[in-house]
């Protein structure tokens, strides 16, 4: 027997760290959404699809602009002393995962502007005309619009990743401190992101082509979920535990109905049926994808607060 | 060494003082001869003057600091035990006298009947019996007790830590409600509870039913017949679903 | 350069809690919070018990997470023995630092900042002991600087056995328990 009392009783910190809430498991689903967004957005633009009349490169930096705007929001929300948000941006600590999102986030901003420079919308071009001026510049350098594309794709990248490593970098909660959480959360916020795109996609190039990167990216994250599990499984004896909150502990029934079953397994399913064209494209796989990304980040951030060094 | 503390406010509410008790106490009982003091300098004072001190000179002084004297063995007391023989006594004759056991033999505690568990009690360091519950910091640190039970007892009644039982005795008085602690820090046979919580006076507003009281289970005492010292921890309890 | 460390004997420790009080008064900690407290760790089935009973806080360890976790330096190693503070007005109240502690020392002051222990670094810097050691009715923590091999410290994390909490999470924690 081994019995631990602690007079300890702080709010949100006993018995489990309720710490992080609604505010970090949003911030991580929209900065994951956001980051595969512009990896697909860059993409099309290195293809040159821009002059595509259709291509969704031409609305969704929209979206992505709409959805990190939020997910600032909620990450505003979730600080406590927010008077002082100001201090974020007066310093850079590099082993801080928070100061370099922070600054991430800073410059994700301007390249989405940039991305919108490109294809304007009428209604913003009729009313400051100087956009014009900007837009047809850009469009007559295509080496530059291709290096947008690149840096929409690095930035997306990044962002992506720092939404896992934010977290696989608290060591203290052994749930997250794996070094290939970073790649979970990046290839689900691709998986949620092609899965939107595809939903919303005009042209039937765009859709076929998301939906087989969409199975891809699916499959992907299967494997990465497995190979993390083998990961904490076979690490120290609080990995283990952790592990073991998402296999047969409070978190398993949501973590596999679903994160894996009903946002990786029956999508993936219905939509390899969809690329042979066995069934038709219908909306329902991608809401399965993006609801299923939601609950991974909000299983992941939830369990890993659970999990603790004894 | 003796320090001096004096009121600061006057007493709220017409509140008596522990002094005031007794003598009024002491008055009902025909013992007034002991109790000839008439408010709470005269009682200091004549307790002072006992050991060659006055309260005039503790005011005037605030710390009066006496000569060590040794209270030790080890510091050279030689002890004196105000026995017949000036010694320990293992068999005693005074006792025989009287009719006693000149050697007084343990015997053993009656066992708690099927389904009863024997309530002890005692103190957390935190509270000072039942008179610092109220205090914020106090309070914060400890708000209500909890009752041990053993673990083994406890999985046997599908008590889990934190769960919240009544406890009735074996007069059918049953306790607020209050948390279980299951430990293996506790005889199977006994449940161990801190004193001073359960306080019934819808005026202690943030100590109002707050855990549960032990005095309310106390319903019967013992008495030792030899020198008449009470014995509290003689309550049998069973264990009641907070409904 | 000094590095400031607490020792406490767990053979005398009786888990009273004056500590908590102290800590709780000197430094006005909100109600509901705790920057200290006890933790009592029994092994074995009744009646063959070992008890041991700690007074706990941040371990200002010297290879702080919530330090490097900290995204604008609010969390910080004091420059008098390396104690680990939080500059208030620096905090921006993100969490990272709360999370990243795997002792659980740290909370969210209900101003909004990060708060814990500070060794009582205002009280140390004055030549006292932190408010938590100077009150202990049995003498049970010895603070002192851990570098000064002549300190009652050194001389005592020397000559008996001791452990420290969680050493497995990697923080180097500076506060030992005498056993």
């Amino acid at each position: 027997m081994h019995e631990i009392t602690s007079t300890r009783s702080n709010h949100l910190i006993d018995p489990t760290l309720q710490r992080l809430g609604m505010g970090n498991s949003g911030l991580s689903f929209l900065g994951g959404m956001v980051a595969g967004m512009m990896i697909i957005t860059g993409y099309f633009l290195f293809k040159q699809r821009q002059d595509d009349e259709t291509c969704s490169c031409r609305y969704v930096p929209w979206v992505s602009l709409v959805l990190l705007s939020l997910g600032m929001f909620a990450l505003f929300l979730d600080l406590e002393h927010k008077l002082f948000t100001w201090r974020l941006y007066t310093t850079f600590q590099v082993t801080s995962p928070m100061s370099w999102g922070a600054w991430i986030l800073i410059i994700v901003y301007p390249a989405i502007f940039v991305t919108i420079l490109i294809t304007p919308p009428k209604w913003l071009v009729e009313k400051f005309p100087i956009v014009k001026k900007y837009s047809d510049w850009l469009n007559e350098r295509k080496m530059w619009i291709k290096n947008i594309g690149v840096a929409n794709m690095i930035l997306g990248a990044m962002l992506g990743m720092y939404t896992g490593i934010l977290l696989s970098s608290l060591g203290a909660r052994p749930l997250w401190n794996t070094s290939i959480l970073w790649l979970l959360f990046l290839v689900s916020g691709l998986s949620g992101a092609a899965a939107f795109v595809h939903m919303v996609a005009k042209n039937v190039y765009e859709r076929e082509l998301l939906a087989k990167a969409d199975n891809g990216f699916l499959t992907f994250e299967l494997f990465v979920i497995g190979l993390m599990i083998i990961g904490l499984l076979t690490s120290t004896q609080v990995h283990q535990d952790a592990a073991m909150l998402i296999l047969s502990g409070p978190f398993a029934a949501t973590f596999w109905v679903f994160v894996v079953g009903i946002g990786i397994v029956i999508p993936l399913i219905i939509q390899l049926m969809a690329v042979n064209h066995k069934v038709n494209h219908t909306p329902w796989a991608p809401i399965m994808v993006i609801v299923g990304g939601l609950i991974l980040r909000f299983v992941i951030v939830e369990a890993g607060q659970v999990s603790s060094w004894f | 060494m003796f320090r001096f503390r004096q009121p600061v406010v006057d007493e709220p509410s017409h509140q008596k003082p522990n002094w005031w008790i007794a003598k009024e106490l002491g008055k009902r009982l025909g013992l007034q001869k002991y109790f000839p003091w008439n408010d709470v300098e005269e009682y200091l004072d004549t307790r002072l003057k006992s050991v060659g001190l006055s309260l005039q000179q503790l005011k005037k002084e605030g710390v009066v600091k006496a000569p060590k004297q040794p209270i030790y063995f080890e510091e050279g007391v030689q002890p004196n035990f105000w026995t017949p023989s000036g010694k320990i006594e293992f068999y005693s004759l005074q006792l025989k006298e009287k009719g006693f056991d000149p050697v007084p033999k343990f015997t053993e505690p009656e066992s708690p009947p099927p389904g009863y568990f024997r309530l002890l009690m005692g103190r957390a360091p935190v509270h000072t019996f039942a008179k610092t519950q109220s205090n914020p910091i106090l309070k914060d640190m400890m708000e209500e007790n909890s009752v041990w039970i053993n673990n083994d007892i406890a999985m046997r009644y599908g008590l889990k830590s934190g769960d919240y039982i009544k406890l009735k005795n074996t007069d059918g008085v049953v306790s607020s409600k209050v948390k279980v602690k299951a430990t293996e820090r506790i005889r199977p046979d006994s449940v161990f509870m801190v004193h001073g919580f359960g306080q019934r006076s819808r005026m202690l507003k943030s100590t109002y039913l707050k855990g549960a009281s032990d005095a309310h289970l106390t319903t019967k005492y013992k008495l030792d017949p030899l020198m008449g010292g009470t014995a509290m921890n003689v309550n049998f309890v069973t264990f009641e679903r907070e409904a | 350069m000094a590095r400031f460390g607490m020792a406490i004997d767990t053979k005398l420790c009786v888990g009273c809690m004056d500590c908590v009080v102290a800590c709780k008064t000197e430094n006005n900690v909100p109600e509901g919070f705790n920057r200290d407290w006890i933790t009592e760790e029994a092994f074995g089935k009744f009646p063959n018990i070992n008890l041991e009973i700690r007074s706990e806080r941040c371990n200002h360890c010297e290879d702080a997470p919530c330090v490097s976790s900290c995204p604008t330096g609010a969390s910080h190693y004091h420059d008098v023995g390396g104690v680990v503070l939080v500059e208030h007005n620096e905090c921006i109240g993100c969490k990272a630092c709360v999370a990243s502690c795997p002792y659980d020392a740290r909370f969210i002051h209900p101003d909004g900042y990060a708060d814990k222990c500070t060794f009582c670094i205002h009280r140390v810097e004055e030549g006292k002991d932190p408010a938590c050691v100077s009150v202990c009715p049995t003498n049970c923590m010895i603070f002192g600087d851990l570098d000064d091999p002549n300190s009652e410290i050194s001389k005592e994390l020397n000559s008996r056995k001791h452990h420290s909490l969680k050493p497995e999470a990697g923080t180097n924690p500076k506060i030992f328990y005498l056993t």
